[in-house]
């Protein structure tokens, strides 16, 4: 893999990407605006502050307008020289306007106008050869590195969900829900069955019997427990807490630790980026407060950065655990190296004029160098050859996240599913039993009061007993689901012959993800028509093809994460989307149909 | 409108809620027209027989639920009216879902379904739904 900094033989290209040059210029602005108010003009604080103003949004315009100029002679690419140039138009240009502003708004006499131009021009040209033609290439890396880092933070978390799903940390978690609901249900309705028991008195006539049951069927917690498990089951959460994706600013930046980590050993800037970077850095001010012999004696110390530098590359190539904390640290010396440099030369000579600001040379200039370098560093072409090949592991912080979420997803599909039997199973049947009481008393038949008597005693027993999966095939699975949607919509179901007879437990977890896409195209979309194709991918993924002919579309990013997104995630581990386009809606469900 | 004069019809997937909510509307005097689980049968038969009144369960189990059906069922017959029952403690935790009923239908928790009367009334509000 190549780096951005190759060999001075070859001629690489590069695009032409000028996103980041109006980020420049805005640095370079302000860094202007603060050495010229603070140092150069105090005085003129309200002339400076307008010529700057008006300077970048010169300088914005002329970037703009040589981008349309590019556009228009299909100029995409450009080897160094070209950047150069491109580089000096826009340098000299912006010289030559400043230079006018100076003069207008009466910084310089007409008599210094030449001067002050060829005190400018080195800056200008070291931004026309060095800064200009690196913003563009980092640019153009850039947005390759975010795209791939896009990518690639899919493929993290789906990997990440994958093997939390799988581990046994997650099988005992998934046995301990099912119990803690299971145990609760049963510690409900045994309480309800022991309450009935007043009622068990010969002596009691119906009604008074009726009385006592009513009574507890009314008020128990039964209810408050379902509905609990509902409200549980049905919390929102915003789209800030990532799922397919990370939204995380710190998990994002601990996740590209790890890849500078890894690039940063992997493929080092070269020894002499270290030490022209410190260089153009400085030039400003050598420019406007160094004199001559000051330049002179500043220059050894570049020999010392030189050395620093290579031993950075040495300690990062050799490898070592420490490596990375290493080239860290001599990283942050080079940051220094102007600051001890200066507090040197202050014991052989004595120039107020040369001294920097401490919090500048001591404190910002350390902090931006150390910044830069990793910048750099993070934006080498082995950055995206790592992350395409999937060799940068997931931070442990990224891990124990996805781990939290994909847990709670479970949960929750669980509490729907028991609130949904409660409600649907038992609660249903307690209302029924109360009216066959209520209709037996009213018609004075103690054959069916005690019927019902002995209805609600077998549910309150055995209460868990219609929660039982009958485990089917992945053909009768999906035929189950679809059966009871006949008559309200038509669905034209496909499956690859191969995969119609597997039977395990992802097969119902196919059959919850088909059905909540089926009933969100109905409810939401007021979808008739459905298209179902399941096909094999590879081993072991398959891919559910979903099309509809919905009349309000789903948006591709919801903007709250219900409980289906959630079942979605959790089945497919984070691999599936929406797409509209042709009238239909098309969702797109890649996953795992064997652990 | 005269409460016995009304063609009910019953949707609800637990068979002994069913039989048991049948019975008792029966006992009132209500002609229960048809009654079933399954929500493909029910939108033949309202297809077929145009009932005037549909008490439909809104858990009916996996796929559709009882406001998919009473939405198509309107679709079907306009004038229809729809009762529909839910075991939920409160009909507020329905709210989201309770939007999507279709006009004039009405909705009863279950439990208070235990005095019939309740039931019998909503019944006949329902019935009084223009389309």
């Amino acid at each position: 893999m190549r780096s951005i900094f190759p060999p001075v033989k070859s001629k690489p290209t590069f695009n032409l990407d000028f996103s980041l040059a109006y980020v420049g210029i805005f640095l370079l602005s302000f860094s202007i605006l603060g050495t010229e108010l603070t140092k150069l003009y105090p005085q003129n604080r309200s002339e400076i502050i307008q010529i700057r103003i008006i300077h970048t949004i010169f300088l914005i315009a002329i970037l703009f307008l040589t981008q349309l100029i590019l556009k228009a002679i299909k100029l995409k690419k450009s080897g160094y020289l070209g950047l150069a140039i491109i580089g000096i138009c826009l340098s000299i240009a912006s010289l030559f306007f400043r230079v006018y502003l100076m003069n207008v708004f009466g910084l310089i006499s007409n008599f210094e106008l030449q001067s002050y131009f060829f005190e400018q021009l080195p800056i200008s040209l070291v931004q026309a050869f060095f800064w200009i033609p690196v913003v563009i290439i980092l640019g153009a890396q850039r947005n390759k590195i975010f795209a791939a880092f896009k990518e690639y933070e899919k493929r993290l978390i789906i990997s990440a969900r994958r093997s939390i799903r799988q581990s046994n940390t997650f099988d005992q978690l998934k046995k301990q829900v099912d119990k803690d609901f299971r145990d609760e249900l049963e510690l409900h309705t045994h309480q309800l069955l022991g309450s009935l028991t007043y009622s068990d008195d010969k002596e009691k006539s119906l009604s008074e019997k009726n009385e006592i049951i009513q009574r507890y069927l009314k008020y128990n917690n039964l209810r408050e427990f379902s509905s609990a498990l509902n409200k549980k089951s049905e919390s929102l959460t915003g789209y800030s807490k990532f799922n397919q994706d990370m939204h995380s600013l710190s998990l994002i930046s601990k996740q590209f630790n790890i890849l500078y980590n890894y690039v940063a050993r992997k493929s080092p800037i070269p020894a002499w980026v270290y030490t022209l970077l410190t260089f153009v850095l400085i030039l400003p001010n050598y420019v406007h407060f160094f004199t001559a012999k000051e330049i002179l004696l500043s220059l050894p110390p570049y020999l010392v950065i030189h050395l620093i530098a290579l031993k950075i590359n040495n300690v990062l190539t050799g490898g070592g655990k420490y490596a990375v904390l290493q080239a860290n640290l001599l990283t942050i010396l080079i940051g220094f190296m102007p600051f001890l440099e200066t507090e040197f030369a202050r014991l052989l000579i004595d120039n107020s004029k040369s001294r920097m600001p401490w919090e500048i040379i001591a404190l910002f200039y350390p902090l931006g160098y150390f910044v830069y370098i990793r910048f750099i560093q993070i934006i080498q072409p082995a950055a995206i050859s790592a992350i395409e090949l999937d060799e940068i592991y997931a931070s442990p912080a990224l891990t124990q996240a996805i781990s939290k979420i994909v847990k709670d997803e479970f949960r929750q599909s669980m509490a729907h599913q028991w609130a949904t039997y409660i409600h649907g199973k038992i609660l249903t049947r307690l209302a029924a039993t109360s009216l066959k009481l209520e209709q037996a008393v009213a018609n004075n038949d103690p054959k069916n009061f005690q019927i019902g008597l002995d209805n609600l005693k077998q549910i309150l027993e055995n209460p868990t007993r219609e929660f039982e999966y009958n485990r089917l095939d992945l053909s009768n699975e999906i035929a189950s689901r679809l059966v009871p949607w006949e008559g309200l919509i038509s669905i034209n179901l496909k499956i690859d012959p191969e995969l119609e007879a597997i039977a395990n437990e992802r097969v119902k977890d196919l059959g919850e993800a088909i059905e909540e896409i089926i009933s969100n195209s109905v409810r939401h979309g007021g979808s008739q028509n459905i298209l179902i194709d399941i096909t094999s991918l590879n081993h072991p993924d398959i891919h559910v093809r979903i099309e509809d002919d919905a009349i309000n579309p789903l948006p591709s990013a919801p903007a709250r994460i219900g409980l289906g997104t959630k079942i979605l995630n959790l089945v497919s581990d984070g691999r599936w989307s929406i797409a509209r386009g042709d009238a239909k809606t098309t969702v797109n469900l890649t996953m795992s149909i064997l652990d | 409108m005269v409460a016995t004069k009304l063609n009910v019809m019953l949707v609800e997937d637990d068979e002994f809620t069913r039989s048991t909510i049948k019975a008792a509307l029966e006992n009132q005097g209500l002609k229960i027209v048809y009654d079933t689980a399954l929500v493909k049968d029910g939108i033949e038969f309202a297809k077929k027989n145009r009932p005037d009144i549909a008490v439909l369960d809104y858990n009916l189990g996996r796929g559709p639920n009882g406001i998919d059906l009473a939405n198509q069922l309107r679709k079907i017959q306009p004038s229809i009216g729809i009762v529909l029952l839910t075991a939920f403690l409160n009909p507020s935790e329905l709210d989201a879902k309770i939007a999507l009923l279709p006009p004039g239908s009405r909705y009863l928790v279950k439990h208070s379904v235990s005095n019939i009367k309740v039931l019998v009334n909503e019944i006949v509000e329902s019935s009084k739904f223009k389309a």
